[in-house]
């Protein structure tokens, strides 16, 4: 790729745009993964602790 | 398909095939960078400019196929009552509207140098901003509603109904007159496009779809422990 070729910045832009839009999209959804696993493994010591007192 | 219906059985096949397609999509990844930015020459007419292609064209496939396997599974739902198939939809939704986005802001940066407008009124670019509004739509009514069943059931209704616009955005270069150039890839006769830019193309598209693959995985596997967690604090409440 010629860097120094006319509108190469709008090039070098969109994908740095797809770049920062696909990883904001998979920090999201492994975040969103990572929490809800931490919560439900958290309700299920919960409920354990429950039974173990009954 | 029925015999993946079983969530249980769902995430062990997702847990057993997730990292394979972790690492394909690397490589797809770093093949088809490789490829659009370094061996594809620059176009005769656009010079380098025709490279955003490489990220635009898989950004906008990927906004279509994946709206059109919400619209599917969203029919499978309703009529088979597949008890996965409206989690996949909801989980394929943000994932759509992300490639929709990143479709309609590579092209405006397309736009610009080419056509000397970052955005015009055209058939193909409405019908995509439509698009965007739609997977909008469809994650807004998963939010507004509480009841899981009564979203599902709206949920379907706005994916099957918006599905008229997915051969809206295939066609409208060829329906209406428009500053879009017509399909070069997916059409009659086959590709019009030079083997040297088209294979870079088709490597990325591939990259993009095993993404979606991955990233639909993971969230559809979310969307599963979601529901535990909403059938644990139900019990809590009960038990109470």
């Amino acid at each position: 790729m010629d860097l120094n070729a006319a509108h190469v910045s709008y090039v070098v832009a969109a994908y740095a745009v797809s770049f920062a839009g696909l990883a904001a999209l998979v920090i999201f959804v492994l975040l969103r993964d990572r929490r809800l696993k931490r919560q439900v493994a958290a309700l299920d010591r919960g409920k354990e602790r429950g039974h173990g007192r009954s | 398909m029925q015999r993946f219906a079983n969530p249980t059985r769902f995430l062990k096949l997702a847990q057993a095939i997730l990292p394979y397609i972790g690492v394909a999509t690397a490589i797809a990844f770093a093949a088809g960078l490789y490829m659009a930015l370094l061996t594809a020459p620059p176009d005769y007419q656009q010079g380098e400019t025709v490279r955003i292609m490489f990220v635009h064209v898989p950004a906008a496939w990927m906004a279509l196929m994946v709206y059109t396997s919400m619209a599917a599974a969203s029919a499978s739902a309703a009529i088979f009552r597949h008890p996965l198939a409206d989690m996949a939809a909801k989980a394929a939704a943000p994932i759509g509207a992300t490639f929709c986005l990143l479709a309609l802001i590579t092209g405006s940066l397309w736009g610009k140098p080419m056509w000397g407008a970052w955005w015009v009124w055209d058939a193909r670019l409405t019908s995509m901003f439509v698009l965007l509004l739609l997977y909008l739509g469809y994650t807004a009514v998963w939010q507004a509603i509480e009841d899981p069943h009564r979203a599902a059931l709206i949920a379907r209704i706005v994916a099957i109904a918006g599905f008229i616009n997915v051969p809206i955005v295939k066609f409208s270069v060829d329906w209406w007159n428009s500053l879009h150039q017509s399909s070069s890839v997916f059409r009659m006769g086959g590709p019009t496009i030079d083997a040297r830019m088209l294979w870079p193309l088709l490597i990325m598209a591939l990259a993009y779809l095993l993404l979606f693959t991955a990233l639909l995985l993971v969230a559809m596997r979310s969307e599963i422990t979601q529901r535990k967690i909403r059938q644990l604090q139900f019990a809590g409440l009960e038990g109470r």
